[in-house]
């Protein structure tokens, strides 16, 4: 206890939260841009703090990245174009919401959820301390494939009403992440002899083109904006926020199942989000309002965005794994401060590793009131007439594709999907499922082939994924169990009335 | 279309075209009279052929600065291109102009290995570069979980029934050095792969494979831990952190030793500079003296013991001599093994068809 505290205090210093701000103003502005993100944010800023003392240093990096997530929820919410895959899910119903002129309510509610749910990731952190190894080893291939499994139900629940065609996309999407090499035998697959789809379709072009260049053809083609009426914003804000409190126990649930999927080393972002959208659909009262702009849809994968990264801090902190590409550098920035990750760090650096939990709450907190102070200016976007909006949005979303790897291959491929996108909307084909496809179909075949050399097929029935499996098919049989029990309900009460 | 929208169309299409369209290199002006002068206010762009936050890039970035000090009135750019394993960066270093404005740090094993495999898009010839220098080169360890039956070397060859070791990859230099080793003596041995960033590691820390294969500075934490227990390490001679951990040449039978010593140079060839083929020799003069100042600097040497990394670096002249070995023993000995398919991957490739 006394390290917690200790850990806060050693943050109070001017140099230390100025830089904690800077870090914060620099990664939203980052995260805003379309193709942007947390890794690049931190492969920037890591040489900048070389000469930082560590406080500052990891303010910077740490603090800076806890507010990424909510800069790309904005995006999403507004436009429409996630800033990377772990804001699709937000986009679901956080831009339908603006559709219907509510986007200050979608963004308090985002950023409530974002806050407060890196907040129970950081507290998790905390408490997982002492039992960071074990927690970590508890997982593996067939945990991961659980999970992921998991994820891709989201499929059937996103497109409702479009089972078939939510289905097909997603099996498209699959089909599209075995591009590249097989990661079981490293042969080439569908590379077509060009080298830089050797590492698979670049997410980051297919989103920009899916969701920014199809959004933009259309608003072009149908010569308008993205809404065409507004509510106050502020009042929005704090319907928002008050959202979350009044979903308090679908927020809770979702934070915590994000900071656990968030330990998984390799499970992702992505795949947090997607679990605890099909959590939330699969536990409403009123499910069929999801995807049309219930605000559950937002505060439900906000909340997991945050939390996870409280989780993925445990095994790069425990083990020196990082669980994303992020953690990646920031296992670099740890060395660069002679910082070593692994049993050392967690019996010496405890006042430091506190810190860390702090940096995560307290840059959520800066985020989400500086995203919001701008909300008022960012929901303005939705009403300005397309003749502006798109060709900007195309430019930025453009050099986010081009700049993320340098190759000007990812515009190309950013271009094909947007006219893809646009042809996908036209005939009512989900996008969304795509790319959910795109992003679990690697994780799975992996998972799946790791999980059998080892164990068989034995690795169905391990505590931990049989729990997750008898989720997910209760996930998938509620929607019918429930349906079968209020026509149950009416029958019994029509039978009640008949006498 | 009113004006103030002719204006914001016009500025973001202006923008668009500069940004991405890129920086122009200017290789222009006056001819210098000199290689000291022609770098005076030039940008010497350093490709590391891997991602941030990786060894290869911690290295780039501690080493730069000292180079750069080194070549005055220049300035050192990192840029990672780690793209397709890396070809791509490999590909940008050999086909740049060849003024010694663009230098490489890549990973020796790693690009020989695609090279020898014949990897479409590869379209590099290590041995056309000129090298200019290598800043470490790690032991390579393979060590067995402390949760297997093995606590040596001696365990692990006289081990009969199958076992399993994980491993980051196929086509890794860890990986095709225990295919070698394996098929050398005939191990029961198979190597896992598939798993996510890092995961090799913790199965290996659960119990989960037997073993892996990695670089010391991957392996030191777990060692440390007491999670594993090193049995071999791909070497000529026992270094000074295993002294009492058998070599890969000790452990071949005489025919095979020369495969051992192959190993190891590959080994020996890992984080290595380059630049294009066709540089002026006065300008790959400046380039080695500036490398080889900066590894003797106190204070880059001080960086990297902070970065807990080791410091093991070679000249150019030195590299050159590893690039010709490590490029002649694998075709010497293996004929072709390293493209093909060895039983190992044979056995993996039929696994995977019952899963289809």
């Amino acid at each position: 206890m006394e390290q917690l505290w200790m850990g806060l205090i050693s943050l109070i210093s001017p140099v230390t939260l100025l830089y904690l701000l800077l870090g914060v103003v620099i990664f939203m502005v980052i995260g805003l841009l379309p193709g942007l993100s947390g890794p690049v944010g931190m492969a920037l800023l890591v040489p900048i703090t070389y000469g930082l003392g560590k406080e500052a240093a990891f303010a910077m990096l740490i603090g800076g990245h806890s507010a990424v997530m909510f800069a790309g929820s904005i995006t999403a919410i507004v436009l429409g174009i996630p800033g990377t895959g772990l804001n699709v899910a937000t986009t679901f119903d956080g831009f339908p919401l603006t559709k219907q002129g509510r986007a200050g309510e979608a963004m308090g509610a985002a950023a409530c959820s974002s806050a407060m749910g890196g907040a129970v990731g950081a507290f998790v952190l905390a408490a997982a301390i002492p039992i960071m190894r074990p927690l970590v080893l508890a997982f593996g291939p067939p945990e991961i494939f659980a999970i992921c499994l998991l994820g891709i139900t989201t499929v059937a629940f996103i497109s409702k009403g479009n089972i078939l065609k939510g289905v097909l996309m997603g099996l498209v999407g699959v089909f599209l992440s075995t591009i590249g090499f097989n990661p079981i035998t490293g042969s080439l697959r569908y590379t077509f002899n060009i080298t830089v789809l050797w590492d698979g379709v670049e997410l980051i072009a297919v989103i920009v083109g899916l969701f920014a260049f199809s959004e933009m053809i259309e608003l072009f083609v149908n010569a308008h904006s993205i809404s065409d009426r507004e509510m106050p914003v502020i009042r929005g804000i704090f319907k928002g926020i008050l959202a979350v409190f009044k979903n308090w126990f679908l927020f809770l649930r979702c934070a915590v199942i994000g900071t656990i999927i968030g330990v998984i080393p390799g499970v992702g972002g992505p795949s947090a989000t997607f679990v605890t959208y099909a959590h939330a659909v699969s536990t409403s009262k009123n499910p069929e309002k999801f995807g049309k702009g219930a605000i559950e849809g937002v505060i439900a994968p906000e909340s997991a965005n945050d939390a996870k990264d409280g989780g993925a801090l445990i095994p790069t902190l425990a083990f020196g794994i990082p669980g994303s590409t992020t953690m990646a550098i920031l296992v670099a920035a740890l060395l660069m401060h002679g910082l070593d990750p692994g049993p050392e760090l967690l019996l010496t650096q405890q006042t430091f590793l506190f810190s860390l939990v702090w940096l995560v709450i307290l840059g959520g907190i800066l985020g989400a009131i500086i995203g919001l102070g701008a909300a008022g200016f960012l929901s303005k976007i939705t009403t300005v007439s397309y003749k502006i909006l798109v060709p900007v949005i195309v430019t930025i979303s453009a050099l986010g594709a081009v700049v993320y790897r340098g190759l000007f291959s990812d515009l190309i491929i950013a271009v094909v999907f947007g006219i893809v996108g646009y042809i996908m909307k036209k005939l009512n084909y989900p996008k969304t499922t795509l790319l959910i496809g795109l992003v679990l179909g690697n994780k799975i075949e992996k998972s799946l082939f790791v999980s059998t050399e080892l164990y068989g097929y034995h690795f169905l029935f391990r505590p931990i994924t049989l729990t997750i499996l008898i989720i997910l098919v209760g996930i998938l049989l509620w929607p019918f169990v429930n349906s079968w029990i209020k026509k149950l309900k009416r029958i019994n009460s029509r039978t009640d009335v008949g006498r | 279309m009113k004006k103030k929208e002719k204006t914001a169309v016009s500025i973001c299409l202006a923008l668009a075209l500069i940004l991405c369209v890129g920086t122009a290199t200017f290789a222009g002006g006056q001819k210098a009279a000199t290689a000291e002068e022609f770098f005076k206010g030039k940008t010497i762009n350093f490709i590391v052929t891997n991602e941030p936050g990786s060894g290869f890039d911690t290295y780039t970035r501690a080493v730069a600065p000292y180079v750069q000090k080194n070549i005055p009135g220049s300035k050192i750019i990192v840029t990672n291109m780690d793209e397709a394993g890396g070809i791509i960066g490999q590909n940008k270093a050999f086909a740049a102009e060849p003024n010694g404005l663009t230098i490489c740090m890549t990973s020796g094993a790693g690009m020989l290995f695609a090279q020898l495999r014949e990897l479409p898009g590869v379209k590099f010839d290590l041995r056309e570069h000129i090298w200019l220098g290598r800043v470490a080169a790690e032991v390579h360890v393979m060590v067995v979980s402390a949760k297997s039956p093995f606590r040596s070397w001696d365990d692990v060859v006289s081990y009969k029934e199958p076992f399993r070791f994980s491993a980051s990859g196929v086509g890794s230099d860890d990986y095709i050095v225990v295919e070698i080793i394996r098929d050398a003596l005939d191990l029961p041995l198979e190597q896992i792969v598939g798993y996510e960033e890092g995961g090799e590691w913790l199965a290996t820390v659960k119990g989960e494979a037997w073993g892996v294969q990695g670089s010391w500075s991957s392996v030191r934490q777990f060692m440390d831990s007491g999670d594993v227990i090193p049995v071999l390490q791909t070497t000529t001679e026992r270094s000074d952190i295993l002294p009492d951990v058998p070599t890969i040449v000790e452990v071949l039978p005489e025919d095979k030793k020369d495969l051992g010593r192959a190993c190891a140079s590959i080994f020996a060839f890992d984080r290595v500079i380059c630049a294009p083929p066709g540089v002026p020799e006065d300008r790959v003069r400046v380039l080695r003296e500036a490398f080889k100042k900066a590894f003797d600097d106190p204070g880059y040497q001080a960086d990297l013991k902070k970065l807990k990394r080791p410091h093991v670096p070679a000249t150019g002249e030195e590299t050159e001599t590893m690039n010709d070995a490590a490029s002649l023993c694998p075709s010497r000995y293996t004929g072709g093994n390293f493209g093909e398919a060895s039983e190992g991957r044979r056995r993996l490739a039929r696994s995977h068809r019952r899963l289809a």
